[in-house]
């Protein structure tokens, strides 16, 4: 077992994991941050994606160890103070989810960091 | 004098959808979300070949890890539930929700593990060996029509499970073959006739929302819950009542 520490969005987050731990369960399940998915187990459909550093990862594709210090964002951290994003507003607006699958996390958050937006800062 | 109710004006108008604000900030509830305390995680070992007579599974190592509560094997499972209910009234194949002796495609369950952990439910299928004598695979359709290389199901010959023919051909009387004089007829009066050789591709439906269920069962009650990615939860919660031998009343089921 490994002691880390990252923020989570915008709150220090500490536990203990199994090596082995994907980041993606270690969001879901310790954290209780369930707006991230997992669609397809082979890193392909980008469910999982949350930005690490700035940049946009699939979580599951991503040890929880090699996350240790690091800033993550995940979608529930988008909206600031009640303010949906930009993008997220966008998606609403232009009915840009209208499968009503888990475009509805995944996408704001990877066109956010494709446009260098100000998220990250 | 009453005024004239506001009525919200749609047709023609923009509408935002009700729903959008919780599924772009991820506040949406999938079957994957769901906790229940203590619950366990169950994995399926699956066949990896796509046809072949299972002639062993030996689950030993796999029952004795730490963290795992269960092992099934299929011929143990087909002790306690009868065949699942296929949902069509036209005469099927037995259909067993784990492999007994059979496996028929790549990815047949053919063992079962409940564990404390979804990553010691993982390890413990790769602790279970599965031999087979392996069968001639069925790939093509015009070839499977002729009952080659193999019978998927040994009591449907040329591999027909239900012959069709389109509407309005002229279904034969009982036991008879279709009549198809009208048809027949209409292409011989046809100025123009257009044959064509088409080809299909396979179709895997693929939700994002993968296939999952949690099940809540309360010993007390007598009562289980069902949360399954399904669009029909009421043909889900009759079906399970059916297998399981419960009531319709002891069973709900909900597609969160």
């Amino acid at each position: 077992m490994v002691q880390i520490s990252m923020t989570v969005n915008g709150k220090v987050r500490k536990a203990t994991v199994e090596p082995r731990t994907l980041l993606v369960h270690f969001l879901r399940e310790q954290l209780n941050l369930t707006g991230t998915h997992i669609g397809c187990d082979t890193s392909q459909c980008g469910a999982c994606t949350i930005l690490m550093d700035g940049r946009s990862v699939k979580s599951c594709t991503v040890f929880t160890v090699q996350a240790d210090g690091s800033q993550i964002m995940t979608i529930e951290g988008l909206a600031k103070d009640g303010q949906l994003h930009p993008v997220q507003e966008g998606f609403w607006e232009e009915h840009g989810l209208a499968v009503r699958l888990l475009h509805a996390r995944h996408d704001p958050l990877r066109r956010a960091s494709a446009e260098r937006d100000p998220i990250a800062n | 004098m009453a005024t004239a109710p506001v009525l919200p004006k749609l047709v023609g108008s923009r509408v935002k959808r009700r729903e959008d604000p919780r599924l772009i900030q991820g506040g949406a509830t999938y079957v994957d979300d769901l906790k229940i305390a203590g619950m366990q995680y169950v994995a399926f070992k699956r066949s990896d070949i796509a046809h072949g007579r299972i002639r062993s599974v030996d689950v030993s190592a796999a029952q004795g890890m730490d963290g795992v509560e269960a092992v099934f094997t299929g011929a143990q499972i087909a002790e306690l539930l009868p065949p699942m209910p296929i949902g069509t009234p036209f005469r099927s194949p037995e259909h067993r929700a784990v492999a007994v002796d059979t496996v028929r495609y790549v990815g047949e369950p053919v063992a079962v593990v409940v564990a404390s952990d979804r990553y010691v439910a993982r390890d413990a299928l790769d602790a279970i060996s599965v031999s087979y004598d392996t069968l001639p695979a069925v790939v093509d359709p015009e070839e499977a029509l002729k009952g080659q290389p193999a019978l998927v199901h040994a009591d449907f010959p040329n591999n027909v499970a239900l012959p069709t023919m389109p509407s309005g051909t002229g279904a034969g009387a009982p036991g008879k073959p279709p009549d198809d004089t009208a048809i027949n007829k209409a292409f011989a009066d046809a100025e123009v006739v257009v044959s064509q050789r088409m080809f299909n591709q396979r179709l895997a439906p693929s939700p994002m929302e993968t296939r999952g269920v949690v099940a809540h069962y309360e010993k007390a009650k007598g009562s289980l819950t069902i949360w399954s990615s399904s669009q029909n939860p009421h043909m889900l919660r009759s079906m399970i009542a059916g297998v399981l031998g419960m009531g319709e009343d002891q069973v709900r089921a909900i597609a969160p």
